[in-house]
Order: structure tokens, then C-alpha cells, then sequence
């Protein structure tokens, strides 16, 4: 009996576990200049249900309106993404500026967006099949919250954001 | 550095229109660029042919609103508006008149030149003795799918088509602190032997 119980017992762990890292884990590394080290994972199935629980009406008319203008030009965007993504990788944009110095780079599934500068470099990859998931939803009518993290689902094993500012280094990575 | 944006603005509608090859089938691809020395600035972009026509496939009524080009007036407070027909006829008059000056005005210290000569339609703007200069280098293939259109529309895909065979410069823009180039070639990289 103490066997059958222990074995129930054990299985909602790893049933949680199971559950979580299909759906998904966000994991936020912060490392400050000290040497204290924050690492935050956040299941994503958690933060899709919180987003859309969290009051944000306000937030979502705030993006509506701001949109509002830039739908009509989202089916464009959406097909550029589509022909870069489907293209070689390639250099999209450099822009040099003293010692400044940002980059736009199509690299396998990633559009990668680096900005060097003395004081700071920021590395964001975007997924093609996120940007374009988050422009379809977008046009198709509001964007949610809970629609982003959703979409974030599909950068699973993607290292998000790497930014390094004096000392301290941030990353965020979906597993 | 108004004319060299004016420039992009009158050439990046030329620059797309029909569903064609993936990029990596060696497909042509767009070059800008934009360089401000005294800024210490450079921009690069390389732009895909197929991408550039996936925009403006998704966003038609971008590349000639109500099939109006607006034309100057950013420096004097006025625009002259044409209507798309009105330059197809005069594109239509001067097209055979072989190799000749088709426009020619001086003003103040400005010189606009536009002309026949051979296969290409030169454009050419000098400004205070030379501080500003526009070259632009159009096929006379590509102005005549320009206007092939009916009515108050440029046919942009049938110029695409014709770009899509052009290689080599397509506009170059030189002021006193700026330098814009476009160009067409098979190279994803942007040096462009230049």
C-alpha cells in the first residue's frame, strides 16, 4: 500500500515536470556585476494562463490604438518575413555610427538584431515563426498578453536576449 | 540630404511587385547605400528581390496612391502634382525620339537634366556648382513597363520583371556630406566592387 501511495506520490512531480517542459520553460539568467546570479525559470503554460487573467484591457486598447495605423501594412510585413525566411542567410542591415554599431542578420530561422556599442551589447533573436505567429494574431484582431506568451512558445530552445551593460549580463531563453 | 531621400523614396517603388524565385535560386538583390562621413555613419542594406516583392504584392495601394507621384515642392513650400497619365503621355512622345535631351532646366543654381541615350534614361540634378548631385541610370525597358499600366496606375510588377534583369547601379545620390547607391546585382553581401 505504502509502495502504491509513494508511486502516486511520485508521479505528480514528474507528471508537473513532464507537463512543463513540454510547454514549454522561460528562463531568465541575470548575473549583476557583483556576482549575484538570479536565474528565474518561468514555465510558460503559467505565464500564458496569468497573462490572461491579468487586468490589461487597458494596456490592449493602449496597443490597439497605437496599431491602428500599421494593420493595414501588417499582411506586408508579415510576406517579408516569409521571403526572408525563406532566402540564405544573409547581412538585412548594418548601420555604423561612430563607435556604435547595429546589425540585422537573417541566420537559419532567426532574424538576429545586435547592437554594439562601448558601453553595451544587446543580441535579440527573433524567430521568423514568432514574429510572423504574433503578426497574424495581430492582424486578425487584438493582441493579448496571453497571444505573446503563447507565441513565445514556438522560440522553444532559442536564446532570446542576451544583453550585457557594464557589468551585468541578462539572458532570456526559451526551453 | 532631402534629395537623396527623395531619390530612395522615387526608386524603392520600382523596387517590387510579383511573387518570384526564392532568394537563394540566385536571384537578384537590392543594395543600399547611405554614408554621411562627417557623421562617421554607414548604412548597409541588402535587400532580397523576392522579399521586396512580397511587400509590395501585400501592400499594392503603397507604391502609387490614387496614382499620383507627388513631385517636388519640399524645399519651396509647393508641390506640383502630375497625374501618372500625364507623364505616361510625355514618356510616350520622347520615347522614340532616339537619343536627345528631354528635359533640360536651369534654375537659380540648380540644373535638371534629363535625357535619352541609348538603352537609358539619364537623370541628372547638379546644385550649387556640383555640392549636390543626382545620378540616376533608368533602362528604357523599365520606364516603358513603368507606364505600361492603364489609367492612373504604375504597372510596378512589369517593371519588376524588367529589374529583376537589371544589374549594376540604378540611382546614385552625392552631396557635400552624403552619399546614397543603390544598386542590383547577385551578391547578398553589399560590397558591390565599389
Amino acid at each position: 500500500m505504502l509502495l502504491k501511495i509513494g508511486a502516486v506520490l511520485a508521479s505528480i512531480p514528474i507528471t508537473l515536470g513532464t507537463v512543463v517542459a513540454a510547454t514549454g520553460i522561460m528562463v531568465v539568467d541575470v548575473k549583476d556585476k557583483d556576482g549575484t546570479r538570479i536565474v528565474i525559470p518561468v514555465p510558460l503554460l503559467v505565464a500564458q494562463t496569468a497573462a490572461g487573467l491579468a487586468p490589461a484591457q487597458a494596456a490592449a486598447d493602449a496597443v490597439d490604438r497605437e496599431l491602428a495605423r500599421a494593420r493595414p501594412y501588417l499582411p506586408a510585413a508579415e510576406e517579408f518575413l516569409a521571403a526572408l525566411a525563406d532566402g540564405p542567410d544573409f547581412e538585412l542591415v548594418r548601420v555604423d555610427e561612430g563607435d556604435e554599431h547595429v546589425r540585422i542578420d537573417k541566420v537559419g530561422d532567426l532574424l538576429r538584431v545586435s547592437v554594439d556599442s562601448p558601453r553595451e551589447n544587446v543580441k535579440v533573436n527573433v524567430p521568423f515563426d514568432l514574429a510572423r505567429e504574433v503578426l497574424r494574431r495581430t492582424r486578425e484582431g487584438r493582441v493579448s498578453p496571453a497571444d505573446l506568451v503563447a507565441a513565445v512558445r514556438q522560440a522553444r530552445l532559442t536564446q532570446l536576449v542576451d544583453v550585457r551593460d557594464g557589468g551585468e549580463h541578462v539572458t532570456i531563453t526559451v526551453w | 540630404m532631402k534629395t537623396p531621400v527623395l531619390a530612395l523614396a522615387a526608386t524603392l517603388p520600382l523596387l517590387a511587385g510579383t511573387p518570384a524565385a526564392s532568394p537563394s535560386e540566385g536571384a537578384a538583390w537590392v543594395h543600399i547605400r547611405v554614408e554621411e562621413p562627417r557623421q562617421g555613419s554607414k548604412v548597409h542594406v541588402n535587400l532580397p528581390m523576392p522579399a521586396l516583392e512580397a511587400v509590395l504584392k501585400a501592400a499594392p495601394d503603397a507604391v502609387a496612391s490614387g496614382g499620383h507621384i507627388h513631385l517636388g515642392g519640399h524645399r519651396r513650400g509647393h508641390d506640383h502634382e502630375l497625374e501618372v497619365e500625364d507623364f505616361r503621355r510625355l514618356w510616350m512622345e520622347l520615347r522614340n525620339a532616339g537619343d536627345a535631351e528631354i528635359v533640360s532646366v536651369e534654375e537659380g543654381d540648380e540644373r535638371v537634366n534629363v535625357s535619352r541615350k541609348g538603352d537609358l534614361v539619364l537623370v541628372r540634378v547638379q546644385e550649387d556648382g556640383g555640392r549636390e548631385t543626382v545620378h540616376v541610370d533608368l533602362p528604357v525597358a523599365l520606364v516603358d513597363a513603368l507606364f505600361s499600366g492603364a489609367g492612373d496606375e504604375l504597372n510596378v510588377r512589369a517593371a519588376l520583371a524588367e529589374l529583376r534583369r537589371l544589374r549594376g547601379d540604378v540611382v546614385r545620390v552625392e552631396d557635400h556630406d552624403s552619399t546614397v547607391r543603390i544598386w542590383i546585382d547577385e551578391k547578398a553581401d553589399s560590397d558591390g566592387g565599389k
